[in-house]
């Protein structure tokens, strides 16, 4: 048949025009390849890459021209002869032509008949582009390969953090219920009568272990900073209040090394901002505490000064400085670093793990602050931080109690329902509300303390209330608590979670659930009383 | 091989039909070629053949061949002594990349395979994608042949024979050692061209130079014949003008517009965007010695010695272009061997050593 010289234009532009048209190397060889085949009337084509001088075929079709024993030939003349055309009859209407694809490798059609040099001649820009196009696939196919292995690592990411977020959980638990009865009984301890050295040993006791709580407390902590989980619980609340309180703590051991403590709370400061109370006092703590310990003569300042304010805002600066042991020029870049100390030596001196500057400066930041940090060798320290709160309207507290309350505050001998399962936080309990003068029930789990409260509702002033129970665990304990109240009409009795499930996550669902207050194991006795009151 | 032909076309007919051909114990597997007149229905069919303990393939199409002969009702009955195991693929509108799956797995190629019978609903969107992968997995060591089901009435409806039932969107495929030789040949003629497919989805030509596909087609039509186009002689007219893809080597492939469409033409077989078309005109005489021509290739092509029957995959279109003179393409070929086979819906099939392609308007012949 022949064919005129349009006709073949027009096949040789539709050959062109199905190249490229996918990014997928299989789905786009394979429109090609059978447009190609049947615009041509061709039995096979083979693509064969040049790869190490060695030629790999990527793709034929028919798949089974592979099977043929003309194939093994056909690599073989490939591989060896290097001219742009080859034409080679392999047997009865089989006519190979094999074409040099320029910085690839070959391109072998099967047809009955030879192709007319000139249309071979004038596969070289299709074939041109056929190899830009196969280039095109393997970067997509490498790009979406990487784009799948970060995500599998992002997914492998998450699932570890997961599994060290629950070990950490658990290990909270686990830690904090044997420090639990640790430190309860060096408190019942110390109200038998001692030695002054038995007095003097119990107290080393007492400050390792509340020692290790804070450790313990610090790794939690910053691993959920870290995590990216650390949250801030904006609250309304007394700045200048809230300081006085947490730097009232320190007063006595800047006294203890005879240091002079300077605290200066601008009278600026409005009564009422919004911030997160508990994360602000633990940076205040930090870095006061640091001051404290790393200085040994001179003196120790905490100031908090309004810099800037509009009707909305206060821009409040935040400053503790010291005479302390400083930090050297090439250390200050490293000791914001987790576990990281200005020198080893410092550890051994001073103790701590090194991460208070890690955490507050992670929590500065989780409130749009940058901490700073001034400092000499042997002349001390300053760290700063500015942080943006808004104002609140003030109220005026009204002093007014009710009957019940008032009935409630003189009632100074008070009965608790005690949901318990652990022997050991049972007798803890049991010496502290009794020491204190206090009445107790103990229930063995949430469903007997649910039957109890039931029976003798009207005895409680309070419920204390453990989480992880058996039979009927205290969230559940609570709701069904709750229930019963309402369902009844019965006044609510104030529950406290007692729980070693210590992560603000935790008390923040505790007491949305309805709980009233929450106190983390080792149970503070000051705390207790704090909410007794 | 037992053939019978049953020319009452009914659904008892049919039945005692392939009972009377499964009598005899050497009959392992049996093709069936139906007309769509005897109206069968998949509820009316389906217990029968799901009971059948033999193999069943075939299709119900316009019209069947039987000695030299048109029918528009009946049935034949092809017995064949050969335990075949059709293949298969339902939904085949639906699939794409899974047809190449399903071939892959249900195909074994344990054992020599001479002659592939391919039968699948005509107006299936995805008949191009099946015989490419077809092609893909068993290139042309084999010979194929079949084509596509259906009715005239253009509505898509169960046509295909399985031992499943009779299914619709499906296809059935058949590997046998039966020894054959093929001839495609059309005869029609180059008379307007090229125009550029600017736009298509599968069979749908929407642009032809970025036209309007049937704004350009009618005015190419009505300026090469006194046909006018009105709303209802569409196929009447267009029956005599399809669609020629070229190629390099062989004949055009040719496309038949069935239909408009908001402007339009619906083809039976796929066409790709940015390929050039004719449009192509018959003349009596050329599409008659085309099929002569297929019939003479099929033969030179056989490589086998005990040639029984010629089995004929001719387009419906042919009957309708040549009317009466359909007789003549029957009739030119020789009676050597009993002549049997189905007018249909696009056929499949490869001529010699070209690649395998689903043709319109297109004379099949193969010599078994």
């Amino acid at each position: 048949m022949m064919d005129t010289y349009q006709n073949k234009l027009k096949i040789l532009y539709e050959l062109s025009m199905a190249i490229g048209t996918s990014l997928s190397l299989k789905s786009m060889l394979k429109e090609f390849s059978t447009t190609l085949l049947s615009k041509i009337s061709a039995s096979a084509i083979i693509i064969l890459e040049n790869e190490d001088s060695t030629l790999k075929n990527i793709y034929c079709n028919p798949k089974n021209i592979i099977n043929n024993n003309y194939y093994s030939d056909i690599l073989e003349e490939s591989q060896r002869n290097n001219d742009y055309i080859l034409i080679k009859k392999l047997e009865e209407n089989k006519i190979c032509h094999i074409l040099v694809m320029d910085n690839f490798g070959k391109l072998i059609i099967i047809r009955k008949d030879e192709i007319d040099t000139d249309i071979l001649n004038a596969f070289k820009p299709i074939i041109k582009k056929l190899v830009t196009s196969i280039k095109a696939c393997y970067n997509h196919t490498l790009l979406t390969e990487q784009k799948q292995q970060l995500a599998l690592s992002l997914q492998k990411e998450k699932e570890l953090q997961k599994e060290k977020d629950q070990f950490l959980a658990n290990m909270s638990h686990e830690i904090r219920t044997p420090l639990n009865g640790i430190i309860g009984f060096i408190n019942v301890l110390k109200e038998t009568p001692l030695t002054n050295q038995q007095y003097k040993y119990l107290d080393i006791i007492n400050s390792s272990s509340e020692l290790l709580l804070g450790i313990i407390n610090d790794i939690l902590d910053f691993s959920k900073l870290v995590a990216g989980k650390g949250e801030l619980h904006i609250e309304r609340n007394d700045l200048k209040k809230e300081l006085e309180n947490t730097l009232e703590n320190f007063k006595l051991q800047a006294k203890n090394k005879s240091l002079d403590f300077e605290i200066f709370i601008d009278n600026n400061i409005s009564n009422t901002l919004y911030f997160d109370t508990i994360k602000l006092k633990q940076v205040v703590f930090n870095l006061v505490g640091n001051a404290i310990k790393f200085t040994n003569r001179g003196k120790v300042s905490f100031s908090c000064e309004v810099l800037s304010q509009d009707e909305e805002n206060q821009n409040i600066k935040f400053s503790i400085q010291d005479s302390g042991i400083g930090i050297a020029n090439d250390k200050l870049k490293i000791i914001f670093d987790p576990f990281t100390q200005s020198d080893s030596s410092t550890t051994k001196e001073f103790g701590g793990t090194g991460l208070g500057l890690a955490i507050s400066k992670n929590i500065i930041e989780l409130q749009n602050g940058i901490l700073n940090v001034q400092s000499e060798e042997n002349k001390g320290s300053l760290f700063t931080f500015e942080l943006k709160l808004k104002k609140g309207i003030a109220e005026v507290p009204k002093i007014e109690l009710s009957e019940d309350l008032q009935e409630d505050i003189k009632k100074e001998k008070k009965h608790f329902l005690v949901a318990e399962d652990n022997q050991m936080n049972q007798m803890i309990i049991e010496v502290i509300l009794e020491k204190m003068g206090h009445e107790l029930t103990i229930a063995q789990n949430g469903l007997e303390a649910l039957d109890l409260y039931k029976k003798n509702h009207m005895l409680y002033d309070m419920i204390l209330m453990d989480i992880s129970m058996p039979i009927l665990n205290g969230e559940e304990a609570t709701k069904e608590i709750m229930t019963f109240e309402k369902a009844n009409g019965i006044k609510h009795t104030p529950i406290v979670a007692l729980t070693a499930n210590a992560f603000e996550d935790d008390r923040i669902k505790y007491l949305k659930l309805g709980m009233d207050y929450y106190l983390s194991k080792p149970i503070s006795v000051d705390k207790l009383k704090e909410i007794i009151k | 091989m037992k053939i019978l032909l049953d020319n009452e076309g009914t659904v008892d007919s049919l039945k005692r039909s392939i009972e009377e051909v499964c009598q005899n114990k050497s009959i392992l597997s049996v093709l069936v070629l139906s007309c769509d007149e005897n109206q069968y229905t998949d509820v009316e069919l389906n217990p029968f053949l799901q009971s059948l303990n033999i193999s069943i393939f075939g299709g119900i199409f316009p019209q069947i061949i039987y000695g030299r002969k048109n029918f528009t009702k009946g049935n034949i009955i092809v017995g064949l002594e050969e335990d075949l195991q059709p293949v298969i693929i339902e939904n085949l509108s639906s699939k794409s990349e899974q047809i190449e799956d399903e071939i892959e797995q249900n195909f074994l190629l344990d054992k020599p395979i001479d002659t592939m019978f391919v039968f699948v609903d005509g107006f299936s969107s995805t008949i191009a994608t099946l015989i490419d992968e077809l092609f893909n997995y068993f290139g042309l060591e084999h010979n194929y042949i079949g084509g596509g089901a259906g009715s005239l009435t253009f509505i898509q409806k169960p046509c295909i024979y399985t031992n499943r039932g009779l299914l619709e969107d499906a296809a059935t495929i058949v590997a046998t050692n039966l020894k054959s030789g093929i001839g495609v040949k059309h005869g029609w003629k180059e008379i307007s061209g090229p125009y550029q497919i600017t736009k298509s989805n599968k069979n749908i030509i929407e642009e032809l130079d970025y036209k309007p596909a049937f704004e350009v087609y009618k005015e190419v039509i009505e300026a090469n014949s006194n046909n006018r186009f009105n709303e209802n002689n569409f196929f009447d007219i267009a029956k005599g003008y399809p669609f020629g893809i070229s190629k390099i080597g062989s004949e055009k492939v040719v496309r038949d517009p069935i239909t408009t469409q908001n402007g339009s033409l619906i083809c039976v077989g796929e066409l790709h965007e940015g390929d050039y078309v004719d449009i192509l005109m018959g003349e009596n005489e050329s599409l008659i010695n085309a099929a002569k021509d297929a019939y003479i290739i099929a033969k030179d092509n056989y490589k086998g010695e005990n040639m029984q029957i010629t089995f004929f995959i001719d387009c419906i279109s042919r009957v309708l272009f040549l009317g009466d003179d359909f007789k003549d393409e029957l009739n030119i070929i020789p009676d050597d061997f009993l002549a049997i086979g189905a007018l249909t819906l696009g056929e499949i099939a490869n001529s010699g050593q070209d690649y395998l392609e689903f043709y319109n308007k297109t004379s099949v012949v193969c010599v078994l």
